[in-house]
């Protein structure tokens, strides 16, 4: 039903938006994307609706981990069944790293299972907030870019640490908006705006959205693209959900080229006083 | 010759990597292969030599974030 949802709309939304997004592809890790929404492949219902929520995201880029194969249960993980190798990229994470060198294994590992070069840098040691461990994800983005790895630097946000990574060969630097799977959003704007002014590669937003409008915002902010896993799997239907963000991204993309208004204290009417029939109030009705 | 395989020892008559890996069905499947702390890449698993007490962990993609 989704997929029917989605050809409609695509249909009703007419030309001028194509047209405005032509040419702005995202260059990232040596490849060129159209959409700027990666999608996270974990905590789905099924595996039929991560298929459908992958179709109606548009998304190109998915994250997946890597884990030990089950020998008693071959079948366990069927993942990857739906997954078309010759449309999506794949990212895999180094979830479960606590440092440095478990994270290269692992990246490593993920080369060799035939995901390419791009690895999303992901080492936590704090388990409550799973927030990434800064120096850790520093060494480990220095090891991989020398070993060649387009290495995605899942980093707080912070502009220097942001800065640091970029300068340490990182292809993107991925700053969560809030812990992983917390849908708190973006919890810092003003660093998050600082990260897309100042770093010189890709920012892509990565953890803590929860709903379009984050994703939006993100966006808006200056954002080169943004991941959502849980926000979208965890939805009560997560293929319309993932179509939400789909235009989510797109429309906050489309508004930071267009320019924002900068924020004002006091009103700015929008409708013109010259020639009113009736002259301005004062308040109380005392003619000026 | 006894191995040991993603955390479990067990006998198991495999000379290379690829007889461990056709031992468990996975020859075609989207899988990497560590033996002893060192990536052994798909071409080399026929000419790779699993010796007794060798560690290997045999890793596939999941679902993930």
């Amino acid at each position: 039903m989704a997929d029917t949802v989605e050809a409609k709309r695509s249909g009703a939304d007419g030309d001028a938006g194509k047209e405005a997004e032509r040419g702005d592809e995202l260059a990232v890790g040596g490849k060129i994307l159209r959409s700027r929404l990666f999608l996270g492949t974990g905590r789905f219902p099924d595996p039929l609706a991560l298929k459908e929520a992958i179709a109606a995201s548009g998304a190109e880029v998915l994250t997946f981990s890597i884990r030990r194969v089950q020998l008693e249960d071959l079948a366990g993980d069927a993942v990857l069944k739906h997954v078309d190798h010759d449309r999506h990229v794949f990212l895999p994470n180094t979830s479960g790293a606590r440092t440095a060198e478990e994270a290269v294994r692992i990246a490593r590992l993920a080369r060799a299972a035939g995901a390419g070069n791009w690895v999303k840098v992901e080492i936590s040691v704090a388990d409550e907030t799973l927030l990434p461990d800064p120096a850790e994800t520093l060494r480990a983005t220095e090891l991989l870019a020398k070993e060649g790895f387009a290495v995605f630097a899942y980093c707080s946000d912070d502009p220097v640490l942001c800065r640091r990574l970029a300068e340490a060969g990182a292809a993107a630097v991925m700053p969560g908006g809030s812990p992983i799977g917390s849908g708190l959003g973006i919890l810092n704007p003003y660093n998050l705006a600082l990260i897309a002014e100042q770093v010189r590669v890709p920012v892509i937003v990565d953890a803590g959205i929860g709903a379009p409008s984050d994703a939006a915002l993100a966006m808006e902010l200056g954002a080169s693209a943004v991941l959502v896993n849980t926000a979208v799997a965890r939805a009560r239907d997560p293929a319309a959900m993932a179509a939400a963000f789909r235009r989510a991204v797109e429309a906050g993309r489309l508004a930071r080229l267009a320019g924002r208004i900068p924020k004002r204290k006091y009103a700015t009417a929008s409708s013109g006083h010259e020639e009113l029939i009736s002259p301005p109030y004062r308040v109380g009705g005392v003619p000026l | 010759m006894r191995i040991r395989v993603n955390g479990n020892w067990m006998e198991l008559d495999a000379e290379t990597v690829a007889a461990v890996l056709e031992h468990f069905s996975l020859t075609d499947k989207k899988v990497a292969v560590e033996l002893d702390g060192v990536v052994v890449d798909r071409k080399n698993w026929a000419d790779t030599a699993v010796r007794d007490g060798a560690v290997l962990e045999i890793v596939q993609f999941v679902s993930g974030g």
